[in-house]
């Protein structure tokens, strides 16, 4: 079920009344029915899928029980293990088998030597990395002795299944998710209006902003080759906006409906476009991700301590694993390749921890806004680098991300890309769209997100709600279009 | 909770009311590529048209269709033959469309013979533009409603709402024959003539030339099909031609067939008549000199010169 779909919006008010009028009285009642509420969710796609939801959700759960019970450190070990290979093996064959299989034979074939192709048609399902790091970081912080094994299967079930955040995240720590599964939960007036805010703000970065780009955006990287520089230039900026709003949009609505039913998700984007170096701007971007591959990935192999030579490996393994755990494509490859090039001088010059206390132009410490010119290159110099690096990630090969950063650099760069592109697109719309949008972001940017406070007037606030569902319905698309992070 | 709930139920209607205002605002007072999901009244063909239409009765030929059909059936060459004609084309007029202008049209016309173009793209098509269009340019009345709640677009709620409003708010005033569409010139009785020789292919982005049938427009046409026969009119089918690479997008082998069930059917692209591009403006019209030669051989087809058959 897509959040930008009618079958959504019915099936959340539904929902809400069932979760807080008819099993309201028992938090396990509350549990099952946020775990039917969830699989009818992930079902609505592919029903089939949920064999896999339902075999990982046993399968973490029972190496959970075993490990409470468990103090030989050779066998927690093995439970540890077991975890990581069903989990990444469902991973690894629903998502990578083609990818090494192809290069496999694509290698052997480059040395003269001809093997059969045993590859796989396989659908990927929905949101399978999501789920699968999610359950992982549960086995692990058991193994870990950071959290306590449930005993609650259906707490757990509603924990690895939850419908919001189920298959595009926030990828949920079970030491954040899991206990709020156990405690009763009562209605929160103030946190419920946050949760509708977010929803509405999420909603419309995704079907007024990213659709709107989407359209320019597909429509520039399909033909590269015929356009001019300056309009590679535009369509790579609309990529920009539109995974940006395509995927914090999707973020935002799963915090706001859990929200709404009383959980709190951890924040997933934090105005990222605004960093100023590119540590600033991976501490903003895909948060949980980020995190969890620090805390289960960077910190294990070492970090940032030992020789200069292990810090720069750890840097260069942590961002390639980001960038193929988005895709099996080399593309991905490098796009994380080339932000850890972009990572790596701030390293080096141990500027990487900059800003961390302040967003630009604003001081959390002292609680003020302030004004330095050299920020404001720095943030146009960090955003340019990730447009550059949004092109190796919308591409279809790296050849073809090649030929078109190449395209971008000569003279037609100068022109102004022709009227609808040629082709009808609404250009000059969606470029005032783009620019309401940064105000609006930009105002925002001390909060957790655009519009969580908006006037102290009760009247203002009301129109602005009101004039961005005007404008959901005025420049939506109104094709419903998936989320793209859903294909990861 | 309770406060949740009440503060809803207010921000609900509201919300509507706000949304009502604002598409008012943005259809009176800004440009057409800021009102991106609403369509609002020009001063185009299909107003003049629909305006014009209420003028006539007793005609003896009537067309319906898409552009293809009001910028191909060229009235004038009816009228030279003695016939009383009118062309009740619109952009991208599907069945749906159809049947609501017959609905509103049909018994004060009462035609002899209905010359309907019919392709596979108006049948795959959801009927969205050609709904806003007549919603926007023509009466507002039950048909336009009905039509509004089969399609149930965000788009045509939205045009709808503007033209509420301005059928409230808007003084009437008297519609021009003339049109403010580039290199088109509207002759009386419908037919756009559109003076562009050259030959310059549509692009467009997306699935523009979807292949599936969509059910509804299958429904309506049925309808039309029942609504000509209860009222004893002869309803010919024809599809107006494409340019080759154009026609072969399409599944043309089961559109024919589907579409030969329901009456008389004629395929002008199967007649190796306007092969050559220099018949068209763009893959989809014929220019003024296919339409000339095509408008004969409709003549020629129907035996419309012919004296001893005068519908």
């Amino acid at each position: 079920m897509l959040f930008n779909s009618i079958d959504f919006a019915i099936f959340l008010p539904i929902l809400f009344v069932l979760y807080w009028f008819v099993t309201n009285k028992n938090l396990r009642y509350q549990n099952i029915l946020i775990v039917a509420a969830s699989y009818i969710f992930y079902g609505w796609w592919d029903w089939r899928f949920l064999s896999l939801i339902c075999f990982s959700t046993i399968v973490d759960y029972t190496i959970g029980v075993l490990l409470s019970k468990q103090n030989k450190e050779i066998k927690r070990k093995l439970l540890l293990v077991t975890s990581i290979v069903v989990n990444l093996g469902f991973l690894g064959i629903f998502k990578y088998y083609n990818f090494f299989i192809d290069n496999f034979v694509s290698l052997f074939t480059f040395f003269g030597k001809e093997i059969p192709v045993y590859s796989l048609n396989l659908v990927l399902p929905v949101g399978i990395s999501f789920y699968t790091f999610q359950t992982l970081s549960y086995s692990i912080d058991v193994y870990k002795r950071k959290l306590q094994p449930t005993h609650d299967f259906i707490a757990f079930a509603a924990f690895v299944s939850f419908f919001p955040q189920l298959v595009a995240g926030p990828i949920e720590r079970a030491t954040n998710l899991l206990p709020q599964f156990y405690s009763k939960r009562t209605f929160n007036y103030n946190k419920a209006v946050d949760g509708l805010k977010q929803i509405l703000w999420g909603l419309f970065k995704k079907v007024v902003i990213a659709d709107n780009c989407a359209e320019i955006a597909n429509y520039v990287f399909d033909n590269s080759n015929n356009l001019s520089a300056s309009t590679l230039v535009l369509g790579a900026l609309c990529f920009t906006f539109q995974i940006y709003g395509d995927f914090s949009g999707y973020s935002d609505i799963a915090i706001g409906t859990a929200r709404l039913f009383g959980f709190s998700l951890m924040k997933n984007f934090s105005f990222p476009y605004f960093s100023r170096d590119i540590a600033e701007f991976w501490r903003r971007w895909h948060i949980s991700l980020s995190t969890w591959f620090r805390d289960y990935l960077y910190i294990p192999i070492g970090g940032s301590k030992g020789s200069k030579f292990k810090q720069l490996r750890n840097t260069f393994v942590i961002f390639l694993v980001s960038g193929f755990w988005h895709g099996a494509n080399w593309t991905f490859i490098a796009w994380g390749l080339l932000n850890a090039i972009y990572f790596i001088p701030l390293q080096l010059t141990k500027n990487n921890r900059k800003n961390l206390y302040s967003i630009i132009g604003y001081d959390f410490t002292q609680k003020k806004y302030y004004f330095k010119l050299f920020e404001y290159l720095q943030m146009v110099i960090t955003f340019s680098l990730t447009v550059i690096a949004w092109i190796f990630f919308r591409a279809t090969e790296i050849t073809h991300a090649c030929n078109y950063i190449i395209s971008i650099f000569n003279k037609s760069i100068f022109t102004i890309p022709p009227k609808g592109l040629g082709v009808g697109l609404n250009l000059s719309t969606t470029i005032i769209l783009i620019l309401f949008f940064i105000i609006l972001e930009w105002k925002g940017r001390r909060f957790h997100y655009a519009i969580e406070s908006l006037s102290k007037y009760k009247a203002l606030r009301w129109f602005a709600y009101c004039f961005i569902i005007f404008s959901i319905g005025m420049y939506m698309k109104t094709t419903e279009s998936p989320f793209i992070y859903f294909q990861f | 909770m309770k406060k949740f709930l009440k503060q809803i139920l207010i921000f609900i209607p509201v919300s509507i009311i706000t949304y009502f205002i604002l598409i008012c605002i943005w259809g009176s007072y800004f440009p057409n590529f800021l009102c991106s999901n609403l369509i609002t009244s020009k001063n185009n063909n299909t107003k003049v048209r629909l305006n014009e239409v209420t003028n006539y009765e007793n005609i003896d030929i009537l067309f319906l269709g898409s552009s293809r059909a009001f910028s191909t059936f060229d009235v004038r060459m009816y009228e030279e033959l003695g016939y009383k004609v009118f062309n009740l084309g619109s952009s991208g007029q599907s069945p749906i469309q159809t049947e609501v202008l017959l609905n509103r049209y049909l018994d004060k016309l009462n035609p002899k013979l209905i010359i309907y173009e019919v392709s596979p793209k108006v049948f795959a098509s959801d009927g969205i533009e050609s709904a806003t269009d007549i919603i926007a340019n023509g009466e507002l009345d039950y048909y336009s409603f009905d039509m509004a709640i089969n399609l149930m677009h965000l788009k045509i709620l939205n045009t709808l709402i503007f033209r509420i409003y301005s059928e409230v708010f808007y003084k009437k005033t008297q519609i021009p024959l003339s049109i403010d569409e580039p290199k088109r010139t509207y002759i009386k009785g419908g037919f756009v003539q559109v003076d562009l020789k050259e030959y310059n292919p549509l692009k467009r982005i997306g699935n523009w030339r979807k292949k599936e049938m969509n059910k509804k427009q299958v429904e309506a046409f049925e309808n039309i099909v029942t609504m000509a026969k209860n009222r004893e009119i002869k309803l010919s089918l024809v599809q107006v031609p494409f340019t080759k690479e154009e026609y072969l997008q399409y599944d043309n082998q089961s559109f024919n067939e589907f579409i030969s069930k329901y009456g008389s059917y004629y395929d002008f692209n199967q007649i190796e008549l306007l092969t050559d591009k220099k018949y068209f403006r763009d893959n989809l019209h014929l220019n003024t000199e296919g339409v000339l030669v095509f408008n004969k051989q409709i003549i020629k087809q129907f035996k419309l010169a012919d004296e001893q058959i005068k519908y």
